[in-house]
């Protein structure tokens, strides 16, 4: 039987989630959200009436943390404040690397040069970006997600960073390990063509990209990447899945 | 001695008719004018060049550049001064567009006149102060609509006295990945930085020389334009004398400092000026007659050769002449 795979960030459709739920199908929320804590994250989609829990969340600051303990790494954060807390176990004095994630305010020139200068000065610079998005859409418009601040670093210091996140294959990988399922058996939905859908993609996974959060019509000509079909909204994807779980 | 008849040789081919100099290392070192430059410069304004001085500058406009040169007692007219800020003001006119200037306050004075209300452009030099997230939000969606993106230069960093400090570079490039387009770089080493210094002169790359002190941006940068390159032993000259295994410095020449990280690192000023002093002195120029021919050639050729005190010639004439090409 299918699993599913959602990407969290759309608006909230209560109807069409409870019936997800109530079918056969499994059910993994894999977000770049790294402006807040899985918990913090978690509550206020509870708060919107979404039935969802902490361990049913992929994020890519715990992956990051796992990461950074494999391999003995003692980070210094240029991230959310808010996603501070995720890394309170690890180790970050003497920082041997740098974790780059969706800052938003805090890409100060200041921060930033901070960064740079501890990666500058390292004879084995490591920058773990989590995930390489290029924008994203708030209320007030579309800002500069962690992929452009990612490659502003990456060109200072002339090194490449490690992604953490979408559209990583390892990250698609360990959600799928979490639910046990094979990539044929997995569909994506998500709004970003790149992260969500090409990354899923990649992974032997199919796709559906919806027109909502951060779509734009060009998106529809992506050179390189091909949805296995495009829907206006969540509840479109849903009913198609539906639909094809039923014939 | 082979080395510099050969150049004569080769400069006879073709008449050299304008001669573009570089600021910073070449002309002056931070507030000191290199030793000999004044006398160098009287000389070359007797002979019958075009002088171009030019600069990668993001944040001093041609005013204040005229200011501090004239009071090291260099004789120089504005309309000499070429720099990136000059070229980028071109690109705007040529485009016809308003930009949205991410620019040091003290480059604007080069900008006046341009209409910058309702931007359709995007202009980026070395501005911290405007490289906060809001104002680069607000570069990124102009550019996303559709605005050319363009960058005086894209140097990775520059040092400051407490340490390294981001260049314009990393900026630029995160706005070209968010956008999915490329910027325009009007600064050395682009090629268009160096015909667009040509401009009014009327001269052709081949009929011109450039004089500086880094090999990549100078020397390459001329050379790649079509123009000749004299590489200076004082500023930042590296003593790495392969210009492909040169460290590739890439901070900002020469504006913020002049001394980049590099392996002939000069830090203070003491140091340079002991490290200028123990250059061994120009031999004196042995007569020329019939090698060259043409007077007015051998007048001009000579006053190039006796503008710097220390000139290491890394043009392609070298080349040739250690494959053998000279006899």
């Amino acid at each position: 039987c299918a699993q599913l795979l959602i990407c969290v960030k759309l608006t909230p459709l209560l109807l069409l989630y409870n019936r997800i739920k109530a079918s056969s199908l499994k059910l993994r929320f894999c977000t770049n959200e790294t402006q807040a804590t899985r918990e913090k994250f978690v509550k206020k989609l509870q708060g919107l009436g979404f039935d969802i829990s902490v361990d049913e969340v992929t994020a890519p600051a715990p992956a990051a943390c796992r990461v950074l303990k494999e391999r003995n790494l003692r980070p210094h954060l240029l991230v959310h404040n808010d996603v501070v807390p995720e890394f309170a176990e690890i180790d970050k004095a003497n920082p041997n690397c740098v974790v780059i994630g969706d800052a938003a305010d805090n890409f100060s020139y200041a921060n930033l040069n901070e960064a740079f200068r501890i990666l500058i000065g390292l004879e084995n610079p490591v920058l773990i970006s989590l995930g390489r998005g290029r924008y994203y859409k708030e209320t007030d418009g579309l800002k500069l997600d962690v992929g452009a601040y990612m490659k502003a670093l990456e060109y200072a210091c002339d090194i490449q960073a490690e992604v953490v996140g979408k559209p990583a294959k390892m990250f698609f990988e360990s959600a799928l390990a979490e639910l046990g399922v094979q990539p044929q058996q997995a569909i994506m939905i998500g709004d970003d063509i790149v992260n969500d859908v090409g990354g899923a993609q990649q992974c032997g996974m199919r796709a559906l990209q919806v027109r909502t959060g951060k779509y734009r019509p060009g998106d529809e000509n992506h050179p390189r990447v091909k949805p296995d079909a495009y829907v206006n909204n969540l509840a479109e994807a849903v009913d198609l899945i539906l639909q094809q779980l039923h014939e | 001695m082979a080395q510099q008849i050969c150049l004569w040789r080769m400069a006879a081919r073709r008449a050299l008719k304008a001669v573009l100099v570089d600021l910073s290392g070449t002309l002056h070192v931070e507030d000191s004018a290199v030793p000999g430059a004044q006398e160098a410069l009287k000389r070359l304004r007797g002979a019958p060049v075009t002088v171009r001085f030019v600069t990668n500058t993001t944040k001093e406009c041609k005013r204040d550049l005229l200011e501090r040169l004239t009071k090291l007692g260099f004789d120089i007219a504005e309309n000499e001064i070429f720099t990136s800020l000059t070229a980028a003001r071109n690109l705007l006119e040529q485009k016809q567009v308003r930009p949205l200037l991410l620019v040091d306050d003290k480059a604007l004075p080069d900008f006046t006149g341009i209409a910058t209300h309702d931007p359709n452009a995007v202009v980026v030099g070395l501005a911290p102060e405007h490289f906060n997230y809001e104002m680069m939000n607000k570069a990124f969606r102009l550019i996303l609509d559709g605005a050319p993106l363009i960058a005086i230069h894209k140097a990775r960093y520059f040092k400051k006295k407490n340490g390294l400090a981001l260049g314009p570079g990393p900026f630029v490039t995160g706005l070209e990945y968010a956008t999915g387009t490329e910027a325009t770089v009007v600064g050395k080493p682009e090629k268009t930085f160096f015909l667009e210094a040509l401009r009014g002169t009327d001269c052709a790359p081949e009929e011109a020389v450039m004089i500086g002190d880094d090999c990549r941006d100078d020397v390459g940068g001329a050379q790649n334009a079509g123009m000749r390159g004299i590489l200076v032993r004082t500023g930042k000259y590296v003593m790495d004398r392969s210009c492909r295994e040169t460290v590739v410095h890439q901070s900002c020449p020469g504006y913020d400092s002049p001394h980049a990280p590099d392996r002939a690192q000069v830090g203070s000023e003491p140091r340079a000026s002991s490290r200028l002093l123990q250059m061994p002195a120009v031999p004196a120029v042995q007569s020329t007659q019939g090698l060259l021919g043409d007077p007015e050639r051998i007048v001009t050729e000579q006053l190039v050769w006796g503008l710097i005190q220390q000139v290491d010639f890394l043009s392609c004439g070298l080349a040739a002449c250690q494959a053998g090409d000279c006899d």
